[in-house]
């Protein structure tokens, strides 16, 4: 009997489908996190990351042999893509044209985190390029975070819209200032003094301008695609992949593009096209996908390699981040509480982050290296951590939807 | 039991200036990007008391809406440019907290069951009691405030008006869309308020002691606690002084909420002055039926006189009014916004036709929110279309 029409036994999976597999097992725990928990759905996803990447059980069920890392990779980069672009055209810049005072409260925040997790840094012997360069990435929070848990309590009102701005303009400072150090590091490596310069000025302007491009033509398409929601999610798809893909092609920064895009897209919507716009359920999957990837991929053998830096920063990062907003948040038209809820809700890092160190081990892999060490159990940590604050900021403030699933 | 304190000192009316006025306004909040009904009564109250405000701004039961209210006036152009410095400062605000102020009598589209209520112990009460009534009441009034001598005038005032409450519910409608539909109707925000048990229409009593006696027959059956619960189109307000006319909703500029309280007072002062008889119970009997053809059809709807059994529109009745209520109110400096009033009836009608035009241009109901948003700031729409 031939039967050669029947696969091998035990079949020979592709690797891919370990993705598949996962993005199953993070549904149902982030269920049971919201369900038996009551905790974010996002812990949920990383803990399903987490168990899937460590115990690899799942892997030897399937006969795969190790983690198919680049498909996951690529995954999580992508999923990362989307969320930024919907954080970005959440973000009004035009707030921040009418109210100034929010810019000096963002300027101040980001700026004293760097000088002071900088100094600790420096303290506790950490290189001079590596300690600047994790203070230029501890300044940012992360948009995953935040629109994760804005999205799951449907918050609503100034500390949650000031969450967000404060979330996207300090991701675009870590990604610039994080740019500069590492062409600062290649003069002083190589000494081209024109690297100074040239290299950043492509990198900024350049993500700039691909943003702008993104964003006029997603405004054209959906404008023409009118209110049909599926169809205004494959725009977005679509257009998330075109800025994506060109970002990597031209070696522009995807991370700065993609935010910038959706931003603006914001401020070129004339005609307010995104009030009828709704991509929530995209991002919501991109969001899903992101955690549970990023915890799945996690190298655990060098989460501990720089725990006092790690948990220096964390505290560090808290204080500046706390005081400085509500320290100014009076002059930004809300009171002293809103103010320090806002700053709390600041707190959240994720694997984002650990993009932008990705950047900077391909260049120098030794600084590379002690970056993320210090960085990875940091992300950890605030990953946790920062969503727990930030839901407890939002629902102290008020802003959280607190009865019914009316659904 | 407070035995001790006798109902009727609750209900002592306090005499006021008569014909002066005054205006409630409920606001919504709206988010810049979504046009839905957003949090941020409390960040704004807070924000414009730094500086002293004219007249009072208090929170309503949602954190998505607020109420300002003017002080009290003699005339027309005073009350309008109160209305005005309010507006312009709650505009500044709502910039800084990066959100819009919008008139109309209801929400297009919010979902009532995302509405957070604010935190007051009386609103907690009412959420409690009402349920979903509570959270789906997030419709919009304009109130007018109509100053009177003693409570008996003041009564007598309120069931003499009832007879033009159809016009005030006709001028004023801006609620023809509602839980993401068009009601059909050009004011469905009444329909709302007509679901609380005490609504409608005010009992036909005519001297002050008898309404004490009546409250406090319903007080120590425990129906009502105080003035507040009734939920009457016109109603007394004794610790004011004055008869409330509820029936408007809030307009979409402040501009027209002053113009529609000059109407009311013109024709007050035209009551009490030319006063009709005989005053019987019998002005009522067309009373819900007038009401629901102002509510569904606006301008066009069809009232009958209880007296006369004449029938005819809304819009030749207001004409009728007008030409009626001229002479006095040249004599309360309102001619203006007479002239006002005539050229909606002539041209374009009430808020209601603006916003269904509107939505057919725009064909999203966010964008109609949107655009009232910049009604109310008094910047003209933008008028570029949208090409399909």
């Amino acid at each position: 009997m031939d039967l050669s029409f029947l696969p091998a036994w035990p079949p020979a999976w592709p690797t891919a489908l370990a993705v598949a597999v996962l993005a199953l097992f993070a549904a149902a725990a982030g269920e049971v996190a919201a369900r038996w928990l009551r905790a974010p759905r996002l812990l949920g996803y990383l803990a399903a990351g987490a168990l899937f990447g460590a115990g690899g059980y799942v892997l030897q069920l399937l006969k795969i042999e190790e983690l198919p890392i680049r498909t996951m990779q690529f995954s999580m980069n992508f999923a990362a893509a989307v969320i930024l672009f919907d954080v970005g055209q959440r973000v009004s810049f035009g707030w921040v044209r009418r109210n100034p005072a929010l810019l000096g409260a963002s300027v101040l925040e980001s700026g004293l985190t760097f000088v002071a997790v900088y100094l600790v840094m420096l303290a506790l012997d950490v290189a001079p390029l590596a300690a600047a360069l994790i203070a230029a990435i501890s300044m940012s929070t992360s948009p995953a975070v935040v629109l994760a848990i804005t999205q799951e309590l449907r918050a609503q009102g100034q500390v949650t819209e000031r969450t967000l701005l404060l979330t996207a303009l300090n991701s675009i400072y870590a990604v610039v200032l994080s740019t500069l150090l590492l062409a600062w590091a290649r003069v002083q490596t190589r000494g081209a003094l024109d690297d100074y310069l040239l290299h950043p000025a492509y990198l900024i302007a350049g993500s700039l301008a691909l943003a702008a491009i993104g964003a006029r033509v997603f405004l054209a398409v959906v404008g023409f695609v009118g209110r049909d929601r599926g169809a205004q999610i494959m725009v977005m798809l679509a257009v998330v992949w075109i800025v994506f893909a060109s970002a990597f092609a031209l070696k522009l920064s995807p991370l700065l593009a993609l935010l910038a895009c959706g931003a603006f897209v914001r401020t070129f919507d004339e005609q307010r096209l995104l009030a009828r716009t709704d991509i929530g359920l995209a991002s919501g999957v991109a969001l899903a996908l992101f955690f549970a990837l990023s915890a799945a991929i996690v190298d655990g053998s060098v989460l501990f390699a720089a725990w006092l830096p790690a948990l220096a920063l964390v505290g560090v990062r808290a204080v500046c981040k706390i005081s400085a907003v509500s320290m100014l948040a009076p002059l930004t038209g809300i009171s002293w509480r809103k103010g320090a809820l806002t700053g709390i809700g600041l707190l959240p890092m994720s694997a984002l982050a650990l993009m932008l160190t990705h950047e900077v081990s391909l260049l120098n892999p030794k600084v590379g290296a002690q970056t993320n060490a210090v960085l990875l159990l940091s992300v950890v940590i605030l990953q946790v951590v920062g969503a727990l604050t930030l839901t407890f900021a939002l629902r102290a403030s008020g802003e959280a939807r607190t009865e019914g699933t009316g659904r | 039991m407070t035995a001790t304190v006798p109902t009727e000192s609750a209900l002592e009316f306090k005499a006021s200036n008569l014909l002066t006025v005054g205006v409630e306004l409920e606001l919504q909040l709206i988010d810049r990007r979504t046009g839905d009904l957003t949090r941020a009564a409390s960040d704004l109250i807070a924000l414009v008391s730094k500086k002293p405000f004219p007249g009072e701004i208090k929170p309503e039961i949602t954190e998505s809406m607020l109420e300002i209210s003017t002080s009290v006036h003699r005339s027309f152009t005073p009350l309008l440019s109160e209305l005005i410095s309010m507006r312009d400062l709650l505009v500044v605000g709502a910039d800084v907290l990066d959100i819009e102020v919008a008139g109309g009598g209801a929400h297009p589209f919010q979902r009532w069951y995302d509405r957070q209520i604010y935190d007051r112990p009386r609103f907690r009460h009412v959420a409690g009691l009402y349920g979903y009534l509570a959270k789906q009441f997030t419709v919009f009034g304009q109130h007018v405030h109509v100053g009177c001598e003693n409570g008996t005038q003041a009564l007598w005032l309120l069931h003499q008006l009832s007879s033009y409450i159809p016009q005030f519910i006709a001028l004023a409608a801006a609620s023809p869309y509602f839980q993401g539909v068009d009601t059909a109707y050009d004011c469905s925000r009444l329909n709302s308020v007509y679901a609380f048990p005490l609504s409608g229409r005010a009992p036909f009593v005519t001297d002050w002691p008898a309404f004490e006696r009546f409250f406090g027959k319903l007080k120590a059956l425990g129906v009502v606690q105080s003035m507040k619960d009734f939920y009457w189109d016109i109603r007394p307000k004794p610790e004011f002084g004055t008869i409330e006319v509820r029936v408007c909703d809030t307009p979409l500029t402040v501009e027209r909420a002053a113009v529609l309280a000059a109407y009311i007072q013109a024709i007050c002062r035209m009551l009490l002055e030319h006063p009709v008889p005989p005053e019987s119970e019998d002005i009522y009997l067309t009373y819900n039926y007038n009401r629901f053809q102002a509510c569904r059809f606006g301008l066009e709807g069809q009232v009958i006189n209880s007296a006369t059994g004449a029938s005819r529109p809304l819009h030749e009745e207001v004409l009728a009014t007008l030409d009626m209520c001229r002479p006095f109110a040249r004599e309360l400096e309102s001619t203006h916004a007479l002239d006002e009033i005539e050229r909606w009836v002539r041209t374009n009608g009430n808020d209601a036709r603006w916003q269904r035009e509107t939505f057919q241009r725009r064909h999203s109901m966010a964008e109609l929110l949107l655009e009232s948003a910049d009604r109310w700031r008094g910047k003209a729409a933008p008028v570029k279309d949208i090409a399909y």
